[in-house]
C-alpha cells in the first residue's frame, strides 16, 4: 500500500479504536444474559482453538 | 465463532476481501490463556478507489446483502461482533503479510503471528496492550521466534 493510503487507513483506525471505547461502555451495560452468552461462546472458541483441553476440563457449564 | 470466520473465509472465496488475518485479543487469546473480549478484529486491506480512496463499501454491501445487521461500527455476524480493521500504518501491513494459517475446528483461519501482536501491543501502548505483551512473551503456548522479534521491532522502532 501507498503511504497516502496508509494514512487514510491511520485516521480510519483511530475511529474505530476511539469508538470501540465508547462501544465498551455500552456493552457494560448489557444484561446478564447476554454477557453469560459471550463467556460461552469465547469458551466455545477457546476449546475449538485448543481441543487438546475438549474431553480433560468439565469445560461446559 | 466457526460460522462467523466460514463467513470471513467466505468474503475471500468471494473476492470481497483478498487476505485477512485475526489480530487483537482473539488473536492474542490464540497463543495464551483466555481472557474476556467482546470482539474480533479483522484485519484486511482495505479496498481503494482509482483516486485512491480507500473504503470498506464492497465489505458492508456484501454483508448486509447477508442480511448480517450492523451494532455501531460493528457486524454481527452469526452471533460474533466483528471490527474491519483496515491495516494502518506499516507494522500491520507487515503483520497481515507474514500471517499465518491454524486450525480452528475443522476449518483454516488466518492469524497474526505472536511476535506481530506483541509489537503491535507495544506500538499501541495502552495499559490492555502491555497486558497483552506480558502475556504473550510469558504465557504463551507457542515459542516465541526471538530474531523475528528483534527484527520486527529494530525495522518498526519499538522497543520491548
Amino acid at each position: 500500500m501507498t503511504d497516502k493510503q496508509l494514512a487514510q487507513c491511520a485516521i480510519f483506525a483511530d475511529k474505530i479504536f476511539k469508538s470501540k471505547n465508547q462501544m465498551r461502555k455500552i456493552f457494560a451495560k448489557e444484561p446478564l444474559p447476554e454477557k453469560i452468552k459471550d463467556l460461552l461462546r469465547l469458551q466455545d472458541m477457546f476449546v475449538a482453538l485448543h481441543p487438546q483441553y475438549k474431553n480433560i476440563l468439565p469445560w461446559r457449564i | 465463532m466457526k460460522k462467523t470466520l466460514q463467513v470471513i473465509n467466505n468474503m475471500v472465496k468471494d473476492g470481497i476481501i483478498s487476505d485477512y488475518a485475526i489480530g487483537g485479543s482473539i488473536g492474542v487469546m490464540v497463543y495464551t490463556e483466555p481472557f474476556f473480549t467482546k470482539d474480533v478484529d479483522i484485519f484486511i486491506y482495505p479496498q481503494c478507489t482509482p483516486s485512491g480512496i480507500v473504503h470498506l463499501v464492497d465489505i458492508y454491501q456484501y454483508l448486509k446483502s447477508k442480511n448480517y445487521r450492523m451494532r455501531g461500527q460493528y457486524f454481527v455476524i452469526e452471533g460474533a461482533v466483528v471490527d474491519f480493521v483496515p491495516v494502518y500504518n506499516r507494522l500491520t501491513e507487515d503483520a497481515l503479510n507474514d500471517s499465518i494459517k491454524i486450525d480452528y475446528s475443522d476449518i483454516k483461519i488466518n492469524v497474526f503471528r505472536p511476535e506481530y501482536l506483541i509489537a503491535i501491543a507495544i506500538q499501541t501502548g495502552r495499559p490492555q496492550d502491555a497486558e497483552k505483551v506480558r502475556k504473550l512473551t510469558t504465557l504463551s503456548n507457542t515459542k516465541i521466534d526471538n530474531k523475528l522479534l528483534a527484527r520486527i521491532l529494530k525495522k518498526h522502532n519499538l522497543k520491548l
